[in-house]
């Protein structure tokens, strides 16, 4: 599939929502742990080897699965095949905590059920649409 | 680069909602003729097809940080996606009318996730104030001179603590532990201690608890010639039931009914619905503590060993589940409150 990954690479530099060096470990048979810097930005996840500019690899953030595993360890699985997992394992359980809720939010699906949410409980305290100020109330995607 | 191709595809294909999507004229890169295609628009990432059914995208482009604007083109209604950075491609499309055409740079020129992550973050922040006037207001109604004289640095529990993302109605399935059912509803989903949504999370867990309370009711009118449970304690208590529903990883959420009467520690209003988020429960001997996310601790007390408490935590992260089912005294009795 071809895709434009100019942009991408240019996305991998932009400053992220979260950055860490963290143990990683991609599902391909026989891969071990490996020191990676991973960096948050929007519904991205970028894996570089950490003294390296341009990210290993990158993996979109939907219709994603993160799953809490054993101590200070966290997976990414997709949807389509949940068995195939990527695996974190941070220095401490509090870190492993916080990048579970950041990627947990970090999706464009999450993103959208909230701005529904959102706008749903406003709408019923005040009776008006909070997105008529930016001209999106119309739009599909935003509908209940 | 990597990229999780796989997953795209079927981030692509799969049944869930498209933004937009219909057929547009693509001009190729090095050829440059004008290529049909159809194109499927979901969240940030632009996929186009070679057929409506083709089972797997030619391409996708991703949009993050792009802007799109009408352009000079010998092809009629046609549109160029561009970006800032050094040497990037600019695509040009082509829609098939006026209508098409307006609809599609709509769509991508919002379709940025920072661009949401903006109206979202904006949204969340009218809520809050929101709420917080709304509890100012309440807590200048709270009556309570139980609570008042009875412990001096009472807190007002509603707009104090935070209220944080909560998820929407579980099914009972989700409550039962169901792993991934629970994980995946619960926990991706947001919640919210405004007081319409908390009554109706109250009416929805409180079923159970009516239920439990009736049949625990009907045991102790069994127990009652024996002098049970009623005849031992002060006849100014009277039973209450507690319920502590886990509704993040590590964040409960509390409940507290009362003969029907919601109260919740620390704002007793009666006919009420309120809440505040848990971060701790704890048994301290025959006393229950509880610590909200905002640091308030609450402690509630149990007169003895007989008297339970009917709760339910269920912690995801490990998708442990424990149920207890005991009454508790009234909330109005407990004889202090820790702050």
């Amino acid at each position: 599939m071809r895709y434009n990954e100019r942009e991408l690479l240019s996305l991998a530099r932009q400053p992220a929502e979260k950055a860490a060096e963290i143990l990683m470990r991609v599902p391909k048979k026989g891969s071990v742990l490996k020191k990676r810097l991973v960096k948050l930005v929007v519904n991205f996840l970028f894996y570089f080897r950490t003294d390296e500019a341009e990210p290993l690899g990158a993996l979109l953030l939907e219709h994603c699965r993160i799953t809490k595993e054993e101590e200070n360890v966290f997976s990414i699985s997709f949807i389509e095949d949940p068995d195939r997992k990527y695996s974190f394992e941070c220095d401490t359980e509090e870190q492993c905590q916080e990048w579970i809720e950041a990627l947990r939010r970090a999706s464009y699906e999450f993103m959208r059920r909230s701005l529904i949410f959102y706008r749903n409980e406003i709408q019923k305290m005040t009776g008006k649409d909070p997105l008529e100020q930016y001209g999106i109330s119309e739009e599909a995607r935003f509908q209940l | 680069m990597k990229l999780n191709e796989r997953s795209l595809a079927f981030y692509a294909t799969c049944d869930s909602p498209a933004d937009n999507s219909g057929f547009l004229f693509k001009k190729g890169e090095r050829n440059t003729a004008y290529h049909r295609r159809w194109f499927v628009l979901k969240g940030n990432m632009l996929f186009y097809f070679e057929e409506r059914e083709s089972r797997e995208p030619v391409g996708a482009i991703i949009l993050e940080g792009c802007t799109v604007e009408l352009c000079e083109a010998a092809e009629e209604f046609a549109f160029a996606i561009k970006f800032d950075c050094a040497k990037s491609r600019t695509y040009i499309l082509a829609a098939e009318s006026q209508a098409s055409m307006e609809s599609w740079v709509k769509s991508l020129s919002r379709a940025s996730f920072d661009y949401l992550r903006l109206v979202v973050k904006e949204l969340e922040k009218q809520l809050k104030e929101m709420q917080r006037e709304l509890a100012g207001g309440r807590s200048a109604q709270r009556r309570s001179p139980v609570y008042q004289a009875g412990n001096r640095k009472i807190k007002p529990a509603l707009g104090s603590d935070a209220p944080s993302p909560a998820p929407e109605l579980p099914t009972s399935t989700a409550l039962s532990g169901n792993a991934g059912g629970a994980g995946v509803l619960v926990t991706d989903s947001l919640v919210c201690l405004g007081p319409a949504y908390f009554s109706k999370l109250h009416d929805w867990y409180g079923r159970e608890i009516t239920e439990l309370r009736r049949e625990w009711l009907e045991r102790q009118s069994h127990e009652v010639g024996r002098g049970g449970l009623f005849g031992k304690m002060k006849p100014a208590l009277k039973p209450a039931w507690l319920r502590v529903i886990c509704l993040r990883d590590i964040h409960m959420s509390l409940l507290c009914q009362r003969d029907g009467e919601s109260v919740c520690p620390g704002n007793c209003l009666p006919g009420s619905s309120s809440g505040f988020l848990l971060a701790d429960l704890m048994w301290e001997g025959s006393q229950l503590v509880l610590t909200s996310v905002s640091g308030f601790r609450y402690l509630l007390l149990c007169p003895g060993p007989c008297l339970t408490l009917p709760f339910l935590t269920m912690d995801l992260s490990s998708s442990d589940q424990r149920g207890f089912a005991q009454p508790l005294t009234s909330i109005d009795h407990c004889q202090s409150f820790a702050v």
